[in-house]
């Protein structure tokens, strides 16, 4: 680990770190807000309206009146994951590809450090980073349940909830970040490092929106990650955590190794 | 200091470096000239260690220059050829990160060197000049005092009064004991700096000579007006190589001893007499003429 390279990082990513915060509080809050203690989900007469198809697709699938039901079911089958996909897809491209396919790279190892720990570093802050930004999305979530319906929170369950999230989220920065390191340009490093996690969640859609399509599960590692599985709890907690964390930590580590050995253009 | 030894890196024919040797001896400035696309970029990515040789070996204090980059780097100067920055940060603030990625303790010849080479350091990068650019990777490039340093196409961007300020900067650390290998296009810079240079095309070595002697070798161009045009048909037995425009004034090309050449000259009645800046171009058609012969 580089601490000015870190630091660096912090810099130039702040803004767009900041952004997604606020479109995931934002969203967070207009759901938390909208529940009604009191019918359960408001919005079950206006979805009986939509086909079943396009709110499977949604991944819309409510279960009971629960507080918890309601926020697994309108937050984290769809926004959690979009918006912070497209965080990790920017900010992984940027801090490896980017820099080679512009060439400030030249500057960063014309510095007595070794490629290991620049790729090391670039490594750390993707993952630590995207984890902070779904903790905080986490905290602002608790924070409005806790003031707004004290109690009504099933919080073991929203904890547990949120390790699912963290940990598809790992596993989707370490694929962004493992073609961010083999290709030298960006375009390359996008179409699979932004295709891939994309395709795991039109897949997922896909697979949602028809029971002839539920096949397409198994092309997604979206599928580890179904909410409403993860609220019942059972093995599926254990077999998405192990997958999710063992596959980034393996992905994470060729992409510093591919780093670490490739001729670069600069 | 630096060794290139039987060098071969291949991006396709007559693209990239090919069995390629030479050896920069410490204390020394030495040029490396050659076209664009001639393979200097890709030798000097060697160097730096962010390419591998297909075959053949690169070496840096005789230490491998890929597998022992980092540590290298310590007492490398490096000057990219192509200037890609950090463009939101400030000149500033990129020094400074870069000082910091660096480990170095003292700024004082950081602060030396932007004084010396007049750098406003306050501006944002994005809105820099090319040559406020280049002087900016210039102070990156020397700012830790290091023992060794490669710089691609240094000048390039900067105004001729810069170039002068670079030619006695260069001269300054030569006289420190700094090993320096430079590229270039230009072969005045090279002229007036380096102590031997090597020129390279498609790849491969053409020559690698003293600056002396390669100067010698240099051939010079001058526009003759004569007074009549039987005057040039006659030059033409003395054994020099005459461009004829079909007017009174002609081109002549002179190797070697120039003052065979005053000798010759007057026999003549000249009416204007002028020196021809020979560009880079003209002094590799030299240096090629024998490979087109050949070819």
């Amino acid at each position: 680990m580089n601490k000015a390279l870190f630091v660096m990082n912090i810099k130039s990513n702040r803004n767009v770190f900041l952004i997604f915060l606020a479109i995931l509080s934002m969203y967070v809050s207009i759901m938390v807000g909208i529940y009604d203690p009191t019918i359960g989900d408001p919005f079950a007469d206006l979805m009986d309206m939509f086909p079943p198809e396009l709110l499977g697709a949604m991944n819309f699938t409510i279960m009971d009146g629960e507080l918890i039901s309601f926020i697994s079911g309108y937050l984290y089958g769809f926004i959690m994951i979009i918006f912070p996909m497209i965080y990790v897809i920017i900010v992984g491209n940027r801090l490896v590809a980017q820099y080679v396919d512009t060439g400030s790279m030249a500057f960063l190892l014309s510095t007595p450090n070794k490629r290991k720990k620049i790729a090391l570093t670039q490594a750390v802050f993707l993952f630590t980073s995207t984890t902070i930004l779904l903790v905080l999305a986490c905290v602002v979530n608790l924070l409005l349940c806790s003031t707004l319906y004290p109690g009504l929170l099933d919080i073991n369950k929203f904890l547990v909830l949120n390790l699912g999230l963290i940990g598809y989220f790992a596993l989707i920065s370490s694929i962004s970040f493992v073609f961010s390191c083999i290709f030298n340009e960006t375009r390359n490093s996008l179409a699979f490092g932004a295709g891939i996690p994309l395709a795991f969640f039109i897949i997922n859609m896909l697979s949602g929106a028809s029971p002839d399509l539920d096949g397409f599960k198994y092309f997604t590692a979206l599928s580890l990650f179904e909410p409403n599985d993860w609220l019942e709890g059972g093995n599926i907690v254990w077999i998405g955590s192990a997958v999710f964390f063992i596959g980034a930590a393996v992905l994470y580590t060729i992409g510093i190794r591919v780093f670490s050995k490739k001729d670069l253009p600069l | 200091m630096i060794k290139v030894e039987h060098l071969t890196k291949s991006y396709g024919p007559g693209k990239g470096v090919f069995d390629l040797s030479f050896e920069v001896k410490e204390g020394e400035i030495f040029g490396f000239i050659g076209p664009n696309g001639a393979g200097k970029t890709t030798t000097i990515r060697h160097l730096l260690g962010f390419i591998q040789p297909d075959s053949g070996s690169t070496s840096v204090n005789d230490l491998d220059s890929f597998k022992y980059a980092s540590f290298i780097q310590k007492n490398l100067g490096y000057l990219p050829g192509e200037i890609a920055f950090f463009n939101q940060m400030r000149g500033i603030e990129f020094l400074n990160f870069l000082a910091k990625m660096r480990g170095m303790k003292s700024k004082s010849k950081m602060n030396d060197l932007i004084d010396f080479l007049d750098l406003d350091v306050s501006g944002k990068i994005k809105k820099m000049s090319k040559g406020m650019k280049q002087k900016l990777a210039l102070v990156a490039a020397f700012m830790h005092d290091p023992e060794i340093l490669i710089l691609d196409e240094p000048t390039s961007g900067l105004d001729p009064l810069m170039q002068v300020k670079f030619v006695e900067l260069i001269l300054k650390e030569k006289k420190r004991g700094k090993t320096i290998l430079m590229s270039s296009h230009s072969f005045e810079e090279i002229e007036r700096t380096c102590d031997r240079a090597l020129i390279i095309k498609l790849g491969k070595l053409v020559t690698l000579e003293d600056i002396r002697k390669l100067k010698e070798q240099r051939r010079k161009a001058y526009t003759v007006t004569f007074e009549s045009l039987d005057d040039i048909e006659k030059i033409k037995q003395d054994g020099f190589e005459i461009i004829d425009r079909g007017t009174n004034t002609c081109e002549v090309i002179v190797s070697g001893d120039i003052n065979t050449f005053f000798r010759v000259l007057s026999k003549y009645n000249i009416l204007a007499f002028d020196v021809m800046n020979q560009s880079l171009e003209e002094i590799f058609l030299n240096y090629y003429k024998e490979d087109v012969e050949n070819e």
